[in-house]
């Protein structure tokens, strides 16, 4: 009788566990071929819109280049959330490939904290970022790293009302490891874990508009891991977030 | 000096159509072809400059019109862009093999291969 049950629930589970395999499998398969479709549409009107601002089709008056202005503004956010999507099936799937070369990371978090100083500006919060004197030598993919950076960031400053942002960089003999802290509303205990999972959002408290489709940290975690490195993060709730991402030195 | 003439082989009409707007802009005359049959016969025809080549298309796919027209002395001559938005490493292996001059990624950015387009022609 017990037997025979083992046996039953075996079954059950084994075929719920093919099953549930079977649905992710689809799932990412469906996300592929949505971002597919999405992205060919999203470059024609990107090209036809700067066709047009830049005069490729006549002269354009300042209102029509102001709406102009939003539409672009608007595919370029698409086209990012396009780009997020494509990237993580991908990595999801297994089927992603880097595309490295040999730069100075400090140079790259210049360049980046420097993209953000207009929003930390409007929020009144501060971003700073000491770089070390000598740099900081990577063989790895440049924009993807670029946005895995973007992408911590951008939830820092998303999340972050007052205080402050710090991005810290320490190196040793293997490995070169980056510090982005800041002192905003923090994470559940319960997210700590879940975060860098695929569309997780938490229901933290956002401005509207700010909403975005939880993919970032996934990306983060998974272009992170491919550079043979890691990422972690810790947190309390009203105090603030520590975000810690690992990544081999030049051998 | 007369123009010189791009011809372009993308069976995705939008983009084509894009990507003449934006040679054209910069002065340069346009062929188009929807597929890979129509793309080598005017490839022939037209003689052009330089070509701008998807790689699926129907008919007949990117690497073979550019392995046939890189294997003809008539038409060797030709640089051609292999352009698509497959972009994984064996691909541009693939490309390379078939004697393709570059290789650019869709969706594309103008001004890459604006800069492709004039290092190829040498202006």
């Amino acid at each position: 009788m017990r037997k025979k049950l083992i046996k039953k629930i075996r079954r059950v589970t084994n075929s719920n566990i093919s099953g549930y395999k079977e649905l992710d499998r689809l799932k990412d398969e469906f996300i592929s071929i949505i971002s597919h479709e999405l992205h060919t549409p999203m470059a024609v009107i990107r090209e036809g819109v700067a066709l047009v601002v830049e005069g490729a089709a006549g002269t354009i008056n300042e209102r029509q280049r102001e709406i102009l202005a939003t539409v672009k503004k608007n595919t370029l956010r698409l086209s990012a959330v396009i780009n997020n999507l494509l990237d993580v099936s991908r990595l999801h799937a297994n089927k992603f490939y880097l595309h490295k070369s040999e730069f100075d990371l400090v140079e790259l978090l210049k360049q980046t904290v420097d993209s953000f100083k207009d929003t930390v500006e409007q929020k009144k919060i501060m971003l700073t970022f000491l770089p070390a004197y000598f740099p900081m030598m990577v063989h790895a993919d440049k924009e993807r790293l670029n946005r895995v950076i973007n992408n911590i960031l951008d939830n820092a400053i998303k999340f972050t009302e007052k205080g402050y942002i710090k991005i810290i960089l320490e190196k040793n003999k293997n490995q070169i490891k980056c510090i982005i802290e800041d002192t905003g509303i923090g994470l559940p205990q319960k997210a700590l874990t879940e975060i860098f999972g695929r569309f997780r959002q938490f229901g933290l408290r956002q401005k509207s508009g700010e909403k975005g489709v939880g993919l970032g940290l996934s990306f983060v975690k998974g272009i992170v891991e491919l550079h043979g490195g890691n990422v972690r993060v810790e947190s309390r709730q009203g105090k603030g977030t520590r975000f810690i991402f690992t990544l081999p030195t030049k051998s | 000096m007369s123009k010189k003439k791009i011809l372009v082989v993308d069976d995705e009409e939008d983009i084509a159509f894009n990507v003449k707007l934006r040679l054209q802009a910069n002065n340069y005359d346009v062929i188009l072809a929807t597929d890979g049959q129509m793309g080598f016969e005017k490839a022939q025809k037209e003689n052009p400059d330089l070509m701008i080549l998807d790689l699926m298309l129907p008919k007949m796919d990117g690497y073979k019109v550019c392995g046939l027209l890189k294997h003809d002395s008539r038409y060797s001559h030709i640089p051609i862009i292999l352009f698509s938005a497959k972009a994984q490493e064996k691909d541009m292996e693939m490309g390379k093999e078939a004697g393709a001059d570059a290789y650019l990624t869709k969706p594309f950015d103008a001004q890459l291969l604006l800069a492709k387009v004039k290092e190829l022609l040498k202006e």
